[in-house]
């Protein structure tokens, strides 16, 4: 099984690569992305992580995409997973 | 305590599975859990004005909103994702991620949106839906 570390940083660079190609279309959609972040908390086997990111449309959020990615201290989801439900995700905002 | 509510079913926004109602102020308000595709005509539904594509009930008393908004798809654990976004006078004031499996509320955390765009939590017995297993 993947450490939740290691998880947590491939899952990081996967999403910000996905980012970088909704971006242009996010745009067009008048949308725009926070930064993507991790929160943590919890230790040992109640570990857990989720990476977000806010959506937000003339300066104020509007949504949120929000992944509960490590639970009870082991990942969730597998990095193609996430990037794939990003994907998805992103390809619906309005 | 439990505020009077004023449930209004949004319309329209089946697509994005967007949900909307109001309360008479926030505090105390459970999550209204709407399982409606939304099918009625956005002209049937009282206090619900279509913006920007989205559903958004009327404001109350207070200018107080919230938005649903469900993911479309639902994660690799089948769990569905909500999102409700709060917002006062047209602010976003406060975003909640919730996430059910099987009908169970098994991720649920509220993050308060500050005017300058900050972020912060309150201890949970002063949020509306107070932290479940978070982050």
């Amino acid at each position: 099984m993947t450490a939740p570390a290691e998880f947590e940083e491939a899952a990081f660079a996967a999403i910000q690569d996905e980012i970088a190609v909704a971006l242009p279309s996010l745009r067009d959609r008048n949308l725009s992305l926070g930064p993507l972040e991790v929160a943590r908390g919890g230790q040992g086997e109640g570990y857990a992580s989720e990476l977000r990111t806010y959506v937000f449309r003339d300066g104020q959020i509007c949504d949120a995409l929000e992944v509960h990615m490590v639970r009870n201290g082991a990942p969730a989801f597998t990095v193609d997973e996430l990037r794939d439900w990003f994907r998805s995700q992103f390809e619906d905002l309005t | 305590m439990l505020a009077s509510v004023s449930l209004s079913l949004a319309a329209g926004g089946a697509q994005n599975g967007v949900r909307a109602f109001t309360g008479a102020g926030h505090a105390g308000i459970g999550l209204l859990t709407l399982q409606s595709s939304c099918s009625r005509p956005v002209s049937a539904v009282s206090d619900v004005e279509l913006v920007s594509g989205f559903c958004v009930a009327a404001e109350d008393a207070d200018g107080v909103t919230q938005i649903i908004k469900t993911r479309p798809e639902p994660g690799a654990d089948g769990g569905i994702s909500n999102h409700i976004i709060e917002q006062q006078n047209g602010e976003t004031t406060s975003v909640t991620h919730q996430v059910e499996v099987d009908g169970q509320v098994v991720h649920q955390h509220q993050t308060y949106i500050g005017k300058y765009s900050g972020q912060r939590q309150f201890p949970p017995e002063w949020s509306q839906f107070p932290d479940i297993n978070a982050p």
